[in-house]
């Protein structure tokens, strides 16, 4: 698959107005835990959406989900005009639009941070390594590691760890950025700068699901905060409304504890 | 005295003669060793004799090194013909110059030079040692010594490293079918003695073959210890892929990976560096193993030993050539640990695989 192959498969959705995500009816289980309990979601292209939620409440899950890399097992995910099925070739082309940033960082660490960056370009856009370190800079000087280019992961701050990963997925020029909690494994003091970047990217017109209780980047960004809790989508508000007049109980519960620690 | 020798001085009585016992073992291991050494220095050197043109120059209570010395071409090349003896030179000279792509920067498609190499190097073997195309025919029956023992440790290690590497990969899939066979083959030939496999396929394997068709029995050999050490790698492979953390494979996934690139990109790169050590002793022990071919009649470099020490002129020679058999396996084992110590030191002072989350 080239690169053009992959941009005429995106081309229609990047013109329309459809959803860029549709979640609907979707239900996941883990054995007999039911995970997901019918959750609809719907994502228009530039949007911002946090999720937040007491742990075990399902919201990595379904990010997760949205690149396939949990299955689910009933209902339907429709990516950018493919819906996720067992059919491995459309979810590697969605993988390809849709980046990722974990918790854990996990960039490669056998290679350096501009290794790190330009291998998917590389090996999957097919791009000469010439463009892919073009590229590869460009991102580093935006998250501000340039310096560290040519250092290995290891060797570098989780900060700044997280920046670069959030470089690497960027590299991929992908359509929708998911965060999976990207803060919550790092020193307090390092937490604004990786929220610094998520901020400009948001700001971009990036779209973007973010998974974190970071309630000041919510406020600051969000098009909508979604609150879950046992798998189930229980309130979806606009920033303001969702901190200032939350309708569920349990988000008042979950609000309340969060500005207690806070 | 300085004071760093005394200290010494004090640690040994405190070590070695704590006790009237201890004392008494410590002056007999002492003594036995001064003794065994001062008889093997007065065999091997000062006794030795180093010219000769048979066994007659042996002198007693010294070693006759002349025996080595006259018979080094046999030790080498077997009873390869002498005046051929510039191939089996040319061979191992172009299997060594086959590495060099591996040290070249530009060439970033390793795996390629990879497979090249497992066409390449029994197509070498098979033009210049076998001969029979353009060069006259050598039967694998005169092959022997180091450049036997040396093209069956080359081609086993060859083959079985991309074999290790599937069924290692093949043991963890999660394709039932794969899961199963991997398995099944990996414990069958683990289970199976090197000895027996090599029986097989020197005894039972030609019994199967239909009439007319003959495998030559380097061929049968390779293929056997390539079975029985690609089980090996498999288990040592198996354990390095265990040690990658999810993430890498998430990490990969999410950047669109599909399973092969992912796995010659990002997961086997750390493996491998996970696992240089177990794999430099496994190579090790892999080569120590193509010794067992002489049970099946092969005069590798300990299999020439024998029929060299029963020439009428060098009888009762085979301490001295089983001792310089033994020097050299060493000297092969130990320069291979060297390198892997090397490779490890280099591969560490890059960041370990998968630490700091």
């Amino acid at each position: 698959m080239t690169a053009a192959e992959v941009k005429e498969t995106a081309a229609p959705e990047a013109t329309g107005n459809a959803p860029i995500i549709e979640i609907r009816d979707l239900n996941k289980w883990y054995d007999d835990f039911h995970v997901l309990t019918d959750v609809n979601l719907i994502v228009n292209r530039g949007e911002r959406i946090v999720i937040c939620g007491p742990s075990g409440s399902g919201k990595s899950t379904l990010i997760r989900c949205i690149n396939r890399l949990e299955k689910h097992q009933k209902g339907d995910i429709v990516v950018m005009g493919l819906e996720l099925t067992e059919d491995t070739k459309d979810v590697s082309l969605i993988r390809q639009e849709v980046g990722m940033v974990f918790q854990s960082f996990n960039l490669f660490p056998h290679l350096t941070i501009l290794q790190n960056l330009t291998l998917a370009p590389i090996w999957i856009r097919k791009m000469s390594q010439r463009e892919a370190e073009k590229i590869a800079w460009k991102y580093l000087k935006r998250v501000n590691i340039a310096e560290h280019a040519l250092k290995f992961p290891s060797q570098l701050s989780g900060g700044q760890q997280q920046r670069a990963a959030i470089a690497r997925s960027l590299c991929m020029q992908p359509k929708i950025m998911l965060f999976d909690e990207p803060t919550s494994a790092l020193d307090p003091e390092m937490v604004n700068e990786v929220l610094d970047v998520m901020v400009t990217l948001a700001e971009e017109g990036m779209t973007m699901l973010c998974v974190t209780h970071e309630m000041g980047f919510a406020r600051r960004v969000a098009d909508q905060v979604i609150f879950m809790d046992e798998g189930k989508i229980v309130e979806s508000q606009s920033p303001d409304k969702f901190f200032s007049e939350p309708e569920n109980e349990r988000t008042r519960q979950f609000l309340k504890q969060i500005h207690a620690i806070s | 005295m300085n004071k760093k020798l005394l200290e010494q001085l004090k640690k040994i009585r405190q070590d070695y003669f704590n006790s009237p016992g201890n004392a008494i073992l410590s002056l007999l291991m002492l003594f036995l060793l001064v003794k065994v050494g001062i008889w093997f220095i007065s065999w091997a050197f000062i006794n030795a004799v180093w010219t000769g043109e048979n066994n007659e120059a042996a002198r007693p209570g010294g070693a006759t090194w002349a025996f080595i010395i006259k018979k080094i071409r046999f030790f080498l090349f077997g009873f390869y013909p002498k005046e051929h003896i510039w191939r089996i030179i040319v061979t191992v000279a172009l299997m060594g110059a086959s590495f060099v792509p591996y040290f070249m920067k530009r060439i970033h498609h390793k795996v390629l030079v990879f497979i090249a190499h497992m066409i390449i190097w029994p197509l070498i073997i098979g033009f210049f040692l076998a001969g029979g195309i353009g060069l006259e025919q050598v039967s694998t029956n005169n092959w022997g010594g180091l450049s036997l023992t040396f093209i069956l440790s080359a081609l086993g290690l060859l083959y079985s490293f991309p074999i290790g590497i599937l069924l290692a990969l093949g043991r963890r899939s999660e394709q039932p079918v794969i899961r199963i066979l991997s398995t099944v083959y990996i414990e069958c030939f683990r289970g199976i003695p090197l000895i027996t496999i090599l029986f097989m396929s020197s005894v039972v394997v030609p019994f199967f073959l239909p009439s007319g068709v003959a495998i030559d029995k380097i061929i049968r050999v390779v293929i056997g210890m390539t079975f029985f050490q690609s089980a090996y790698l498999a288990e040592v492979i198996r354990g390095g892929l265990q040690a990658v953390p999810k993430g890498q494979y998430e990490a990969a996934d999410s950047l669109g990976f599909k399973f092969g690139l992912q796995q010659y990109l990002v997961i086997m790169p750390q493996v491998l560096k996970i696992t240089i050590a177990n794999i430099g002793g496994i190579s090790i022990s892999f080569i120590k193993d193509t010794t067992l071919v002489l049970i099946i009649g092969m005069f590798d470099l300990l299999g020439i030993v024998k029929p060299l020490a029963s020439d009428s002129n060098w009888l009762g020679m085979e301490p001295e050539g089983l001792i310089f058999a033994g020097l050299v396996y060493w000297g092969i084992c130990f320069a291979i640990s060297r390198l892997t110590y090397k490779i490890e030191v280099k591969a560490n002072t890059l960041p370990a695989a998968g630490v700091k989350a």
